[in-house]
């Protein structure tokens, strides 16, 4: 139907332009020529049924030409195109051969390709089926392998998952274990990370089911690791504490024999004589024993190395190793697990470490230093700082003059109040009434104090060796380096607050220490600002922590960024 | 000092009998308050009681008027002996011991003394 519509619409098309370009042309041609336009009028009407006769006959034409097209190829391709869907779904179905003989050829084509498609499918399917077969039973060949192991063995893949499992694992490791699941969540991921690091020996774990001796092997090429598990305390092994216990009783035992030996009268001493041999054949027998070790037998060289992995990934700490060339084959006994968490516990928020082995009479002695690190590396909580504030005559660095300093000391998030430094000096000019306003210093209360040049000496040294810390430091700033103080780099609490608030609209101090209860005591007041910009800054050092701002570098490429940062004074 | 009766017993015996004047403890407590009391010559310690570790008592030991100490233990790893020389004692015996090898011993650290 549709084709039908297009072949008329096409025909349509085609009469109305041949017409439409004959009308055009003859109009142009007969413009100023009306005498000769009247004669051609009348000869059209006089002549008007073979005018019509002859435009049928073009229409005739055309529509001879067009119909083939639409109603031929058009239908039949569109046939096709459904026929060769259903191939889709049915590789078997037969597409009719119809239509041109051009469609009737692709239409083979496509069948045969449909074919041959089929065929391979079959193949792959075939082959598939093969190689599940296969896996199958050497999967059915590892189960019967393995479940006759004494010992818990688990195949797992490189994500930790479970992919085959024997029925003493089950037992050791509970209902938690199946294909699947992941390992991680029955034992200790790092102990796991670790024993698979030192695949020969054993480390005890606390599974669900109880201690465990466990044993992580790697597998090559496929990633996967094997665990291999006991039971913690066989049935009728012998655990270090009880060959200790037995060593104990044995020497009082043996002690008490031998006294006794001596000390018997003459007729039983035979009898001694013969308990002395027995408690000596019996200790030699118990010195043989020997419980199995509980640490594991590692290079000095693998230790060191193996510690820098744990402290990586327990305590993000990256340490420096450094190992005495005689001490690198060193063999040693040594619960390596248990020193890596510890060393990791207790490495927790250092930032640089070095650790350091030397030989000591056939023992190695494992040294552990802190590095003091650049300024830049260092922890916020580590640092000295100076909170400091100054009033002045106005706001001007150019013009206006210092007339009182305050400061104290912090030392990480500790203010030390009994650290501070106070000065009021004499601008030797009056104060604008502005200003007295705001920190109520006149020019009267401030004559007779020192002159600022005289207070500075002391003030720089309470700032040497410390960082500074100030609110608004840019202001400070550029009145202290008018003086020839400049000791970068700064921390600002009004930045800070804006890093840290960023919605708040009032960022000045005494808001921020009425946000954190901080008591708003001699504001305006050079010491009484300084004091609280340490108390604000104490309570800040935690929320920066919680944004991974923990250095002192962090904390000022944040400062920077911020558009505030950028005002100059 | 030993937390094992049947070793206290024939020592206390054999070191009298040799004319030593003997205390003795069952616990690192109870030693520690027979070292605050008096002045002893020698002191025979096993490592593991039940409340103290024999390294700590070591430790703890002040440095002036302190006594020789002869560590007496079935811990008898090379480590245990190393360790327990560098926190300073004198001599290391693994149990079990002879008493002939362990009275040498003695008079030989308190002839030293």
């Amino acid at each position: 139907m549709r084709e039908v519509l297009r072949f008329l619409g096409a025909l349509l098309l085609g009469l109305l332009l041949v017409g439409g370009v004959v009308g055009l042309a003859l109009f142009l041609l007969l413009q100023g020529e009306e005498a000769l336009a009247r004669e051609l009028a009348r000869l059209a009407r006089e002549k008007a049924p073979l005018l019509l006769f002859v435009g049928f006959l073009f229409a005739l034409v055309l529509g001879t030409l067009l119909h083939p097209l639409f109603l031929g190829y058009l239908a039949a391709t569109r046939a096709l195109g459904q026929e060769a869907e259903i191939l889709l779904t049915n590789p078997g179905h037969r597409l009719p051969l119809k239509g041109p003989l051009e469609l009737q050829a692709l239409a083979r084509l496509v069948q045969r390709l449909a074919e041959e498609k089929a065929a391979l499918e079959k193949e792959v399917e075939a082959r598939v089926q093969e190689a599940k077969a296969l896996v199958e039973r050497e999967r059915a060949i590892l189960s019967a392998l393995i479940g006759h192991l004494p010992q818990g063995v688990v195949l797992a893949n490189p994500r930790g998952q479970v992919v085959l499992y024997n029925p003493k694992a089950q037992e050791l490791l509970g209902e938690g274990l199946g294909a699947g699941k992941s390992l991680f969540g029955l034992l200790d991921p790092g102990l796991l990370a670790h024993a698979l690091r030192l695949p020969k020996e054993r480390f005890l774990t606390q599974s669900p089911k109880g201690l465990l001796a466990l044993q992580a092997v790697p597998l090559q090429g496929e990633g996967g690791f094997l665990l291999l598990l006991e039971a913690a305390r066989e049935a009728g092994g012998l655990d270090e504490a009880t060959l200790h216990r037995l060593k104990d009783k044995l020497s009082g035992l043996k002690a008490l024999v031998e006294i006794l030996a001596q000390e018997a009268p003459q007729e039983v001493r035979p009898l001694a004589g013969k308990a002395q041999e027995a408690a000596q054949e019996l200790s030699q027998l118990v010195q043989a024993l020997k419980p199995p070790p509980q640490a594991a037998e590692v290079l000095a060289e693998d230790l060191l190395a193996l510690l820098a992995e744990t402290l990586e990934r327990e305590a993000g700490v990256q340490p420096g190793v450094a190992l005495e060339e005689e001490a690198r084959r060193l063999l040693l006994r040594v619960d390596t697990y248990a020193l890596g968490q510890g060393l990791s516990a207790t490495l927790k928020e250092a930032e640089e470490v070095l650790l350091e082995g030397r030989p000591q009479e056939g023992f190695l002695r494992l040294s552990l230093l802190q590095v003091p690190e650049e300024l830049e590396e260092a922890p916020l909580e580590g640092l000295l700082y100076t909170a400091f504030d100054l009033e002045t005559t106005g706001l001007d660095p150019k013009e206006d003059a210092i007339i009182a300093l305050g400061a104290v000391h912090l030392l990480g998030s500790r203010v030390l109040r009994h650290e501070v430094y106070e000065a009021l000096v004499d601008p030797g000019r009056p104060i604008p009434k502005a200003s007295t306003e705001v920190h109520g210093l006149t020019w009267e209360m401030l004559k007779g104090k020192p002159r600022l040049e005289e207070v500075l000496p002391a003030f720089r040294a309470f700032l040497a060796d410390t960082l500074l810390l100030a609110h608004n430091g840019a202001f400070d700033m550029a009145f202290l380096r008018k003086v020839g103080i400049d000791q970068p780099p700064l921390v600002d609490t009004l930045l800070l607050a804006h890093l840290l608030f960023p919605d708040l609209k009032d960022h000045r101090l005494e808001r921020l220490a009425e946000r954190f209860g901080v008591p708003v005591l001699g504001r305006h007041t050079a010491l009484g600002d300084a004091l609280m910009t340490a108390e604000v800054y104490a309570r800040m050092i935690p929320l920066l922590k919680e944004r991974g701002l923990r250095t002192l570098g962090q904390v000022l490429r944040a400062c920077e960024r911020l558009p505030l940062a950028r005002l100059r004074y | 000092m030993d937390d094992e009766e049947s070793i206290l017993v024939p020592l206390e015996f054999l070191l009298k009998k040799a004319g030593h004047e003997v205390a003795l403890a069952r616990t690192g407590e109870e030693a520690w308050r027979l070292l605050e009391g008096g002045r002893f010559d020698l002191l025979i310690l096993d490592l593991m009681l039940p409340d103290l570790d024999g390294f700590a008592l070591l430790e703890r030991l002040p440095q002036g008027q302190r006594p020789k100490v002869l560590v007496l233990t079935a811990r008898g790893r090379e480590a245990d002996r190393a360790k327990a020389l560098a926190l300073g004692a004198e001599a290391f015996m693994a149990k079990p011991f002879g008493i002939g090898e362990l009275l040498a011993q003695v008079e030989r650290l308190l002839e030293g003394a």
